[in-house]
């Protein structure tokens, strides 16, 4: 390592000062001319105490006020027996239990009364006496069918179901039913392989798979991984990026630099650097009548216990270890700058950060010098720098 | 905080840092191993404080220090590390933790006492004989994506470096006549209140030592080592080790210490000096 990194780069922005408290100023006048948050407060305590002795026309009215409102965290939906709590509502232990006296002196225990409340910000919506709560987070995936995306397991359930991590709003869910089980093997349905389902992918593990079906408006996802581009990955790292950042194509797999590093662009935001192995092409080489053979000969091999270890390839060597967090700092630059991921752009990237090398580093030493610029393209402003020069690039192509 | 990692990926990052030879080892996003992430600072952005920091750190993780003075009667009855506890007011709130957390507690505790054995003995909060400034410093960390106290101890550092008292106008000497201090309408002084900053240092088998470790790293790591540094060049106790993951964790070479507090002499003006 040459001697003069430096230790701690520490950008300071000393002048925000004044702006920032100008800011909130203006930020709080504005508050004041557009909304009437108490106000409005106000109405709905008093829609929810009159509750119980509203006509059906003030009935139809509190509805259409309660929808497109938007609705905070922790807000009080709606206090009433009545309805029932949909996605994003939760309700709280407390009953409350009204006693009515009625005249005949009997005490009857009348109708407990749910207060639901909202747990996410989002519009309100309403069918029939269910009440849920939309999420209105754009930053949140929304599953197609034949989506390519990458998810995490962070449950096994006890109904041979996966629960995965979309980046979404509920989870969504991987069947057992649903993946090529090691060796082609078929199915027993029995006990066993349920009890054998923790073997093959456990919690944390990230899955590269298709939406398979989207029920309930887009609140039940059901995944696939019936092929062999699917499956669990290995051999790199993780970036997560702004949802809208990346674009549904034909192909979200791209392979860079002769075929060494192999990206995987999920439709939901996660993007996957790995280490691929060049491919054998001895195999792929006698096409014709023999090709169905050794495809299905491959199935079987390629579905070995193989596609659920945990074990990573282990030759991977320093050059290409440097390569993936190259490219995982690509994407992270790309993402800075909220230009669309693709793979034209992280190619273009690419050829910037090379003459990057050049221009800063001074010396043209490939070996070690490698390492030093990858943190050098950390800081904010080379990336800011480095998104500029893409965009004019591109606008000079046109 | 607790990122979800995958096994592999977790082996994949453990593997890239334990290779046999150190040169051949790689940090994720290709830092130098003593090499600190990049920081933004926004010095003193709060008007209605004494000192105030807000530092945001690469990978989101963004602390807010606000320091504020007040003025408190001295209780005769006290010794000086029990009215030094008094005269130092932590609050560290995390939202994902709450209030009885044991890392919150244990980072609260840490920087407390940090500043405090700093203190003691020397006469710098106090304003006349009956009375002293009284800190009250508030940290607030949000988007918390790492272990957060080097960073915390770096805004800490700044902002008791950037902290402004009133100055005194009236006599200082009021042991016999009952006085309140008076102070001047506007003008303030700085006074500098000595505080140490905390490295984090993860250990990988023998040799490899990493500044700063990042989410993945912690999780990974053999044991995580907290060294505080002071100025000058000083490694000050109390040092303690954290451990982050149970996959991975194992004791260490004694040897390891020694190493960490030559790596941390070593780097620590520079950090300073940075800030």
């Amino acid at each position: 390592m040459s001697s003069n990194t430096k230790i701690l780069t520490v950008i300071k922005h000393i002048d925000n000062n004044v702006n920032i408290t100008d800011n909130l100023k203006n930020f709080n006048a504005n508050v004041n001319e557009d909304y009437d948050f108490s106000s409005s407060d106000e109405e709905d305590v008093n829609m929810e105490e009159k509750d119980s002795d509203i006509s059906d026309d003030e009935d139809e009215l509190e509805n259409k006020k309660l929808i497109n409102q938007i609705i905070s965290p922790g807000d009080l939906v709606i206090k009433s027996s009545e309805y029932m709590k949909g996605h994003n509502t939760y309700t709280t232990q407390e009953h409350f239990e009204k006693s009515n006296t009625t005249e005949d002196g009997n005490t009857k225990s009348g109708e407990e009364e749910l207060n639901i409340y909202s747990s996410t910000l989002g519009v309100l919506s309403k069918i029939n006496k269910l009440i849920s709560v939309t999420n209105i987070n754009k930053n949140l995936y929304q599953a197609e069918i034949g989506d390519h995306i990458i998810g995490q397991i962070v449950e096994v359930t006890s109904a041979k179901k996966w629960k995965l991590n979309i980046n979404g709003n509920n989870l969504a869910t991987l069947q057992l039913s649903s993946i090529n089980l090691p060796g082609g093997l078929l199915r027993r349905k029995n006990e066993q392989d349920e009890l054998n389902m923790k073997q093959l992918l456990k919690v944390g593990d990230l899955i590269n798979c298709e939406v398979q079906g989207v029920h309930a408006s887009g609140n039940d996802i059901n995944l696939h991984t019936r092929s062999l581009k699917y499956g669990k990955l290995r051999n790199g790292a993780l970036v997560k990026v702004k949802m809208g950042l990346i674009q549904r194509k034909k192909t979200h797999t791209h392979f860079f630099n002769n075929n060494s590093i192999k990206i995987i662009l999920g439709c939901n935001g996660f993007i996957w650097v790995s280490y691929e192995r060049a491919p054998i092409d001895s195999v792929t080489k006698d096409k014709g009548s023999e090709s169905i053979k050794t495809d299905i000969t491959r199935i079987e091999q390629d579905t070995s216990f193989e596609i659920y270890s945990d074990i990573n390839d282990p030759n991977i060597d320093l050059k290409t270890r440097i390569l993936i967090s190259k490219y995982v700092i690509i994407i992270k630059i790309l993402a800075f700058n909220n230009l669309v991921i693709n793979e034209q752009r992280i190619n273009s990237v690419y050829e910037l950060i090379l003459s990057y090398n050049r221009n800063s580093g001074g010396m043209p030493n490939n070996s070690g010098n490698s390492k030093d610029v990858l943190f050098l393209l950390n800081d904010p402003e080379v990336m800011k720098d480095i998104g500029y020069q893409l965009v004019q690039g591109e606008k000079m192509r046109g | 905080m607790n990122t979800l990692f995958s096994t592999t990926e977790k082996s994949y990052f453990r593997e890239s840092l334990t290779k046999e030879k150190i040169s051949e080892c790689l940090r994720s996003d290709g830092r130098d191993f003593k090499q600190l992430r990049t920081l933004e600072s926004y010095p003193s952005f709060l008007n209605n404080c004494n000192g105030s920091t807000r530092l945001v750190s690469q990978d989101g993780t963004e602390t807010i220090v606000s320091c504020k003075v007040q003025l408190m009667e001295n209780d005769s009855k006290l010794n000086e590390l029990e009215l030094l506890n008094r005269l130092i007011n932590i609050d560290l709130s995390i939202p994902d933790l709450d209030n009885s957390n044991k890392l919150l507690n244990q980072m609260e505790d840490s920087i407390k006492n940090n500043i405090v054995s700093q203190l003691q003995g020397t006469d710098k909060l106090k304003v006349t004989q009956k009375y002293s400034f009284q800190l009250f410093i508030d940290i607030l960390v949000i988007n918390c994506n790492s272990y957060p106290l080097g960073l915390i101890s770096l805004a800490v550092y700044s902002t008791l470096n950037s902290t402004l008292f009133p100055v005194l106008i009236s006599q200082d000497d009021d042991l016999l006549v009952e006085q309140v201090p008076q102070f001047h309408d506007y003008d303030l002084k700085l006074i500098k209140i000595p505080c140490p900053i905390t490295f984090v240092v993860a250990i990988f088998g023998d040799d490899l030592l990493l500044v700063d470790p990042s989410e993945e790293e912690l999780q990974t790591a053999d044991n995580c080592l907290l060294i505080n540094y002071i100025e000058d060049k000083k490694v000050i106790g109390p040092i303690r080790t954290i451990q982050f993951n149970d996959e991975y964790t194992k004791g260490f070479n004694p040897l390891v210490l020694s190493k960490a507090f030559e790596l941390v002499e070593s780097i620590g003006d520079e950090v300073l000096s940075a800030l």
